[in-house]
């Protein structure tokens, strides 16, 4: 276990950001070995000075002072976990379907449905899940009966009612589940798809009424219209290999979008032809079962295959109950298992921060900058370590809290309590 | 979107009604008896150790999977079994094998007190959904062999996760699910041939939101109260059929496969593991257990168990649980990273297990998260002390420690030499014994592939 000792002010700091936006204030983090992800690099022993929300300077061997002090000497600094894909927000119990809404129940959903509609800040598995270092998240509209989920959103996770960082982020075509969806092919789906969008593409001459389109109704062509002209990206899920290559055929017909392949299990089959054609992918790199004949050729190394070849990767998770939402922590665990199975430490972590951050056109997410916003984890050990967890968590230069439900859960049955609080009362604060 | 993977867990809607029932095959099956004599097992075990040689590992970080951590210690093996662990442990037996660990950590083979690899196997087609028989709420009279297919893909992932012994489970869509499987993890073509010797039956039971939600609309139960009216109802049948079966009373014919499965629980032979997830629930049914007079020899999943140690350890009942899933369903809504320690903490057995094909090849890590948490909230004990919740505890649990679960003298021979660590991220099993033999070797590229893989763009690594 590493030391933390945080200064006496922490707690009134934590209080007092929690209140009111407590911006005129200095946050130093000292003399931790911080990784910025940026040309700066990783640099032991090195403080950082947080002055208004943004990271003002870095200073090695010193100790800085400042309103808040954390010390981090034998810990690790890193900007936040860039959750790829997530459902945070949309999901108190999944079981439960009216706590759940992270994919229509009815057909009606189409290009124009945006999560943020859906989006509770205040869901527990935020809380839980910036406790486990993630600072930010894209959350995907899942899809039913159509196609199209909707229009993707990305946030932080700092619970509050501002922390949509884009409404209107991206795309999500789920073409894996297709063949159920649409026509029960995946010929059909992908005739559905082009048309759609030629819809899109056409949208400026082809609608003079609601339903003009080959497809789309007019609103939905109007919305799918930035992911065609490449202003934000369309998300596409899929597994098998050659599902992919008929992707890029499609992205080659409408060459000014940004595809990202959502799933990705066969790309490694195909990484040159992602590389070249500039394409990213999600990939999550615990799959090695085939989970169905769309993806029998899901291997531990394709993420180091796909990473060697010079295609964007961001680790994602989708191997454990509920990981999209409950359990997004694991991330950093399924990095450090991508770091097992051959790709760099830094592979492995810039694909659960700075790239899937890129990915989606956020560049300043994911590094640790001069003149930034401060977005930053300070771990006490190797991140990428299952037995390492969070000491201090901060978002747009403010402290979080690291409690949750869970946390509470554990003070009330800690076997180690020793207060003589009656079952069920609450400690006094 | 998400892969399922938590069969138990999740999949109990997935009922699909066989369509075609295929004739038997042709072979015998033998009725042989068993050890004490009296009692027939149908479908015995054909397997038996692979060959082996005498080996001495050396030089070895050793948990011993009962709580001792040894640094510099040998490890001999001798016809299949642990022949001795220290620093002063050697053999002159011929044509000894010795391993230079050069200060690796050794441990004994991880056993997975609740798996479904087989029952639904990879690729998970409907064709491959052979866990749940979600028909009747109870289904006591089959058992979970019956429907695993021994070329799961997951098997041999699961062996490169230093997966030397498995329990099989039905799922959880029934009260009384069926029987579960202890098996091997070593290459067969037929289940009996992975079936472990002399391992007890054990009955699958289920409380809580799944029997209820698969039953609600198909004459129940419907209710948790349901839940427990109809297990009293079928233990009062199970002691009926057990006084008959005691004083010999039974006709030719009037043989009850379910009533005999719960008879055989009320007498002790066949250990209950029962998936359970809620405090208050897992109470009742140690009630009930008394009521009856049987014993639940494991609790599964069981997420809030941390809230109960204490009464897990007053009726000596084991916890299986994950290291972090929660809130999926409501009756996961309280899990918590630290509930591993906090069980052990209170003095009962606490175990990992996965429920998953992917969880299954990593329990080292799943432990490892669990053991950070517990220390950070005050749990301070030794990782040889951790072990024991991936070893000795799930053994205890299926009730095959008298064979494995530890690097004991006498026992099996079911070791694994990790690649640094196993409570890193990082570190892989680098080599696999069953029996003493070795069965998985990464660096070596030793590692069995399933008939189903073969032919197929990969091989999972």
């Amino acid at each position: 276990m590493k030391n933390l000792l945080i200064s006496s002010s922490l707690a009134l700091a934590i209080s007092a950001s929690l209140a009111t936006k407590a911006f005129a204030q200095t946050i130093a983090i000292n003399g931790g070995k911080v990784v910025t992800n940026s040309d700066a690099g990783t640099m032991e022993n090195t403080s950082i000075l947080i002055e208004n929300g943004r990271v003002r300077s870095f200073s090695t061997d010193e100790t800085l002072s400042g309103d808040t002090v954390i010390d981090a000497s034998s810990a690790w600094v890193t900007p936040g976990i860039f959750a790829a894909v997530s459902n945070l927000g949309l999901v108190e119990v999944g079981a439960e379907q009216n706590s759940n809404d992270s994919r229509p129940e009815s057909d009606n959903a189409t290009v124009r449905i945006r999560v943020a509609d859906s989006y509770n800040p205040k869901t527990s598995s935020i809380a839980v899940s910036r406790a486990g270092g993630i600072t930010h998240a894209a959350v995907v509209p899942g899809a039913k009966n159509d196609i199209f989920g909707g229009i993707g959103m990305l946030m932080s996770t700092n619970g509050s009612f501002e922390s949509i960082v884009d409404e209107e982020a991206f795309i999500f075509v789920d073409y894996d589940s297709s063949s159920d969806s649409t026509g029960g092919t995946k010929a059909a789906a992908m005739s559905y798809l082009r048309s759609a969008l030629s819809d899109a593409r056409n949208y400026s001459t082809r609608f003079n009424g609601p339903d003009d389109g080959d497809t789309l109704r007019r609103a939905d062509a109007r919305a799918l219209r930035p992911a065609i002209q490449g202003r934000i990206p369309l998300v596409v899920e899929a597994d098998r290999a050659v599902d992919i290559v008929n992707i890029l055929k499609l992205r080659d017909e409408n060459p000014t979008m940004n595809i990202l392949i959502l799933g990705a299990s066969e790309a490694w089959m195909v990484a040159d032809r992602l590389a070249e054609a500039q394409v990213g992918v999600f990939i999550d790199p615990t799959e090695n079962l085939p989970g169905s004949f769309d993806d029998t050729g899901s291997k531990l190394d394709s993420i180091k295959i796909l990473h060697d070849a010079g295609v964007k990767t961001a680790v994602m998770s989708r191997t454990t109950t509920g990981s999209y939402s409950h359990n997004l922590r694991l991330l950093t665990q399924h990095a450090g298992n991508a770091v097992a199975n051959g790709l760099s430490w830094e592979g492995a972590f810039t694909s659960i921060t700075s790239t899937p951050a890129e990915m989606y056109g956020r560049p300043e997410l994911g590094k640790i900058l001069t003149g930034q916003n401060a977005n930053l984890v300070v771990w006490d050990g190797d991140p990428l370590e299952a037995m390492s967890a969070p000491i201090a968590v901060i978002i747009d230069g403010e402290v979080q809290s690291l409690k949750s439900r869970q946390t509470e859960l554990r003070d009330r049955y800690n076997p180690t309590r020793s207060d003589d609080v009656p079952y069920g009362y609450p400690t006094p604060e | 979107m998400q892969k399922q993977t938590s069969w138990a867990a999740l999949t109990v809607s997935l009922m699909i009604a066989p369509v075609l029932v295929l004739g038997a095959c042709g072979d015998k099956e033998k009725e042989v008896k068993s050890s004490d004599g009296d009692k027939e097992i149908a479908f015995p075990s054909t397997y038996s150790p692979p060959d082996s040689q005498p080996t001495l590992i050396t030089n070895a970080y050793v948990l011993d999977g009962i709580g001792g951590e040894f640094e510099n210690a040998n490890v001999l093996i001798v016809d299949g079994k642990i022949a001795g662990v220290g620093a002063d442990v050697s053999s002159d037996a011929e044509g000894l094998v010795t391993i230079d660990a050069q200060g690796a950590w050794v441990t004994p083979g991880v056993i997975d007190s609740h798996s479904h690899l087989g029952v639904y196997a990879s690729p998970s087609v409907r064709a491959h959904s052979d866990g749940n028989e979600a028909t009747s709420p109870n289904t006591a009279e089959l058992s979970s062999e019956h429907g695993v297919w021994p070329q799961d893909p997951g098997f041999s992932e699961a062996l490169a996760g230093g997966v030397t012994t498995l329990h099989v489970l039905p799922g959880s869509a029934n009260l009384f699910g069926g029987k579960g499987t202890t098996l091997r993890n070593i290459p067969s073509r037929t289940v009996q041939g992975m079936k472990m010797p002399g391992a007890p039956a054990t009955l699958k039971m289920a409380c809580g939101e799944n029997p209820k939600r698969v039953y609600g609309q198909k004459g129940g139960p419907a209710s948790r109260m349901g839940n427990f009216a109809h297990y009293r109802k079928h233990w009062i049948k199970a002691q009926g059929y057990k006084k008959k079966l005691d004083a010999g009373e039974l006709k030719p014919g009037d043989r009850n496969l379910q009533l005999e499965t719960l008879a055989g629980v009320l007498s002790g032979d066949i250990l209950v593991q029962m998936h359970c997830y809620r405090a208050d629930e897992m109470a009742q049914v140690l009630d009930m257990a008394k009521e009856f007079d049987y014993k639940v020899s494991s609790f599964h999943h069981s997420v809030e168990a941390y809230k109960i140690g204490d009464l897990l350890k007053e009726n000596d009942t084991c916890s299986a649980m994950w290291a972090d899933w929660w809130g999926f369903k409501m009756e996961a809504y309280d899990g918590i990273q630290e509930n591993i320690p906090f069980v052990h903490a209170q003095g009962a057995c606490a175990l990992i297990h996965s429920d998953s094909g992917y969880g299954i090849q990593r329990l080292n890590q799943e432990i490892a998260k669990a053991y950070g948490h517990g220390k950070r909230a005050g749990i301070d004990i030794s990782k040889g002390e951790a072990w024991k919740w991936i070893a000795i505890n799930p053994a205890k649990a299926i009730g095959i420690d008298d064979q494995t679960g530890s690097l004991e003298t006498g026992k099996r021979a079911d070791v694994v030499i990790w690649s640094g660590d196993p409570f890193s991220t990082y570190t892989k099993a680098d080599k696999v014994f069953l029996d003493g033999a070795l069965m998985y070797d990464r660096l070596a590229g030793l590692k069995p592939i399933s008939d189903f893989r073969l032919g197929q763009p990969g091989t999972g690594e």
